[in-house]
């Protein structure tokens, strides 16, 4: 029984790596997107070259 | 460099039609739709870049520059991003959307193939004489279209993956999808910014932008899809 419970709780958790790095890149990552799509509603509105 | 500008889109190309069989091996396997639509727009992916790499080696075509325009700026984002809709989104909402980019990708394509090119302006000559570029189709209301795809697979595609592994580190569970999630967003930026940086002047921006993301996609499409072996880490935990 001991042991189901370890596994179980186990399965919620993340390696302290992990556990930090993540967030801080699905930040980072969502910044870029949300700069893309500032870049691609330029590119729609003709504020940038080559569009 | 015009070997560099055969050589990259090359390696996309085989790589994305690589990635692409694969994914549609999995779809033969499970019969799930995004796998389905992935797979397409993976496709699309890849005759984008042997349309680049047939540019760079071959020069001018009307046929080829219509058919990398049509997949690798209009579709290939959109399509893919519509994979990561029937993946997240209820099926009646996904099915509503794959109607709607259907009919447009069907509009598209009749703009694309019936527009008036210009030789002379097919790449990106004023900055690095390198990339192929939009601004050969002449005609009004083509190039126009672009954005609302790429709009529409940036929020899906990207923010899709962002969005699932979110809620997997929240709930701290299949640290694999979440670090594959991960990777397939932060490859499905990098050929936009190379687009741009290309606009900007950087050679060969955009065929280094759409190899890496081709590569990142697809190493984040292995890590998802595997389950990390955590047969160690228990060995290690159980001699504590």
């Amino acid at each position: 029984m001991a042991d189901k419970n370890e596994r179980t709780s186990r399965k919620h958790e993340y390696p302290p790596f992990w556990d930090k790095v993540v967030p801080i890149a699905l930040t980072i990552i969502a910044i870029i997107m949300f700069l893309l799509l500032g870049i691609i509603v330029g590119v729609a509105m003709g504020l940038f070259p080559g569009g | 460099m015009a070997t560099l500008t055969t050589l990259l889109p090359l390696l996309s190309s085989v790589l994305s039609f690589v990635f692409a069989a694969l994914v549609f091996r999995r779809y033969l396997w499970r019969r799930r739709p995004h796998l389905l639509i992935w797979a397409i727009g993976l496709v699309f992916y890849g005759i984008g870049g042997f349309c680049e790499a047939y540019y760079g080696a071959f020069g001018w075509s009307g046929l080829i520059f219509r058919l990398w325009y049509l997949c690798g700026a209009i579709l290939v984002a959109a399509w893919l991003g519509q994979g990561t809709v029937y993946l997240l989104a209820k099926r009646r909402w996904a099915n509503a959307l794959m109607i709607i980019l259907v009919a447009a990708s069907l509009y598209g394509m009749v703009r694309v193939f019936t527009a008036e090119l210009d030789p002379s302006l097919m790449t990106t000559s004023v900055h690095t004489g390198s990339e192929l570029s939009g601004h050969a189709i002449v005609t009004d209301g083509v190039r126009v279209l672009t954005p609302f795809f790429n709009l529409y697979g940036t929020v899906t595609l990207v923010g899709g993956a962002v969005w699932s592994a979110w809620l997997f580190w929240r709930k701290r569970i299949l640290l694999h999808r979440t670090i594959g999630n991960i990777l397939i967003a932060i490859g499905a930026t990098l050929p936009a910014f190379g687009g741009t940086f290309s606009r900007f002047g950087v050679p060969l921006a955009l065929y280094i932008g759409e190899l890496l993301g081709a590569v990142l996609m697809f190493v984040g499409f292995i890590r998802a899809t595997t389950p990390m072996d955590d047969t160690g880490e228990r060995r290690r935990r159980g001699g504590e």
